[in-house]
Formats: C-alpha cells, sequence, structure tokens
C-alpha cells in the first residue's frame, strides 16, 4: 500500500515537472484577461493601469502559446508570473487574504511560477 | 488608489517578480548542469563513449586495410601479367 502511495506521488511529480504545460499557460492568461482584472475592479475598487496590464499579459501569453515559439512562451509566463505577484501586493497592501477563497491568488502565484520553471527546464534540456 | 500608486505597485510587482525569478532560474541551471555532469561521468556513459571510440578506431583500422588489399591485388596483377610475357620470352628463346 506505502509502495504504492510512494510511485503515485513520484509519477504525480514527474507529470508535474513534465507534463505538457500549454493547457495551464492557457487557462493562466484567460484569467489574467478576465478574472483578475474584473476582481481587482470590484473587490478593491482599483480599475486603472495595473488592469491594462493584466489584459495585455494574458493576451501576450495566449498570442505565444498559439505561436510555439518557447522563447516567446517564455516571455509571456514571466509577464503572467509579474502580474499574479502584483496582484498578490495589490490585495496584501489593501484589504489582505481574509478569507480561504482568497488564498487562491497565492496558489495562481505557485502556479504561474511553476509554469515559467517547467518552460525553462524544457528551454535548458533542448539546448 | 491612484493611478500612480497602481503604476508602482505594478513595477513593484514586476520588479519582485524579476528578483525571485532570477534566483529560481539560476537554481534550476546549476541543478540542470550538476545532473548534466552526472550523466556524463555515470558508468553507462563511460561504457557508451569507450564503445563509441573503439568503433570508430575499427572503421579506420578496416578502411586501411581494405585499401592494402587494393594495393596488394595492383600488385598481384601486376606480376601476373609480367609472368606471361615473361614465360612467353623463355619460350621464344628456347625455340630459337
Amino acid at each position: 500500500m506505502l509502495t504504492t502511495i510512494k510511485t503515485r506521488f513520484k509519477n504525480l511529480k514527474e507529470i508535474w515537472t513534465y507534463g505538457d504545460g500549454q493547457p495551464t499557460e492557457m487557462t493562466l492568461a484567460m484569467i489574467n484577461v478576465f478574472l483578475t482584472p474584473l476582481a481587482l475592479c470590484l473587490e478593491l475598487k482599483q480599475c486603472g493601469i495595473f488592469e491594462v496590464f493584466l489584459v495585455l499579459s494574458g493576451l501576450h501569453q495566449l498570442w505565444c502559446i498559439s505561436k510555439g515559439e518557447l522563447s516567446c512562451r517564455l516571455r509571456g509566463a514571466f509577464f503572467t508570473f509579474s502580474a499574479y505577484f502584483g496582484t498578490l501586493i495589490m490585495y496584501m497592501g489593501s484589504i489582505g487574504l481574509p478569507t480561504p477563497t482568497h488564498w487562491g491568488w497565492v496558489v495562481l502565484v505557485i502556479a504561474s511560477l511553476s509554469s515559467l520553471l517547467r518552460i525553462k527546464k524544457e528551454q535548458l534540456y533542448r539546448l | 488608489m491612484t493611478n500612480l500608486e497602481q503604476l508602482f505597485v505594478m513595477l513593484g510587482g514586476v520588479a519582485g517578480s524579476t528578483a525571485l525569478w532570477k534566483f529560481f532560474e539560476t537554481r534550476l541551471k546549476i541543478r540542470t548542469e550538476q545532473k548534466q555532469k552526472m550523466m556524463d561521468s555515470s558508468d553507462s556513459s563511460l561504457y557508451r563513449d569507450d564503445m563509441k571510440a573503439r568503433i570508430e578506431k575499427m572503421s579506420l583500422d578496416l578502411e586501411e586495410a581494405n585499401d592494402k588489399i587494393l594495393a596488394l591485388i595492383e600488385e598481384v596483377s601486376i606480376l601476373k601479367t609480367e609472368n606471361k610475357f615473361l614465360k612467353r620470352e623463355i619460350e621464344r628463346l628456347k625455340e630459337k
């Protein structure tokens, strides 16, 4: 039983590290285009330059994924990670993370960072 | 939050994420290099590299041997022709 759990955990780790990250990148990009600006506008009453940056970063990443170029995807993933990190800072600097639902922004920061690392790893191994 | 404050937060977010990314990127590069070094110095890679070197050497030796065989065949043909003419000459001289 313990061996099975260890094997399953190892499989999950390998999929997380080496699995195809493009659907995740697309999801993260679409959240930045639609959900994040809306959340900031409604919850923090912030509707300005940062929201434009969020939408542009999401659209840029979708463009890079469709293009298929690794260097472009890496750049797009970096901007997406910056956008989520900035969003987290916005929340921490205003209302904080009062409910477990708000901790989802931390999860999105971690997901975008791991997506970025996955692409970088792919780039390094291709070299 | 005013637009200026938003701009600062955005710049702070980009700067902070850049610093964080640089840290993780460097760590990833170092780990990849270490893994590569381990793979290069592992027993199976050494055996494979040794086999490659031996195959290369044997290919070169085979080519050399083939060239030598061709040269020998040429020499043998020349000697055969010489021998034929010399025998004819001997016969001619005997008849005289």
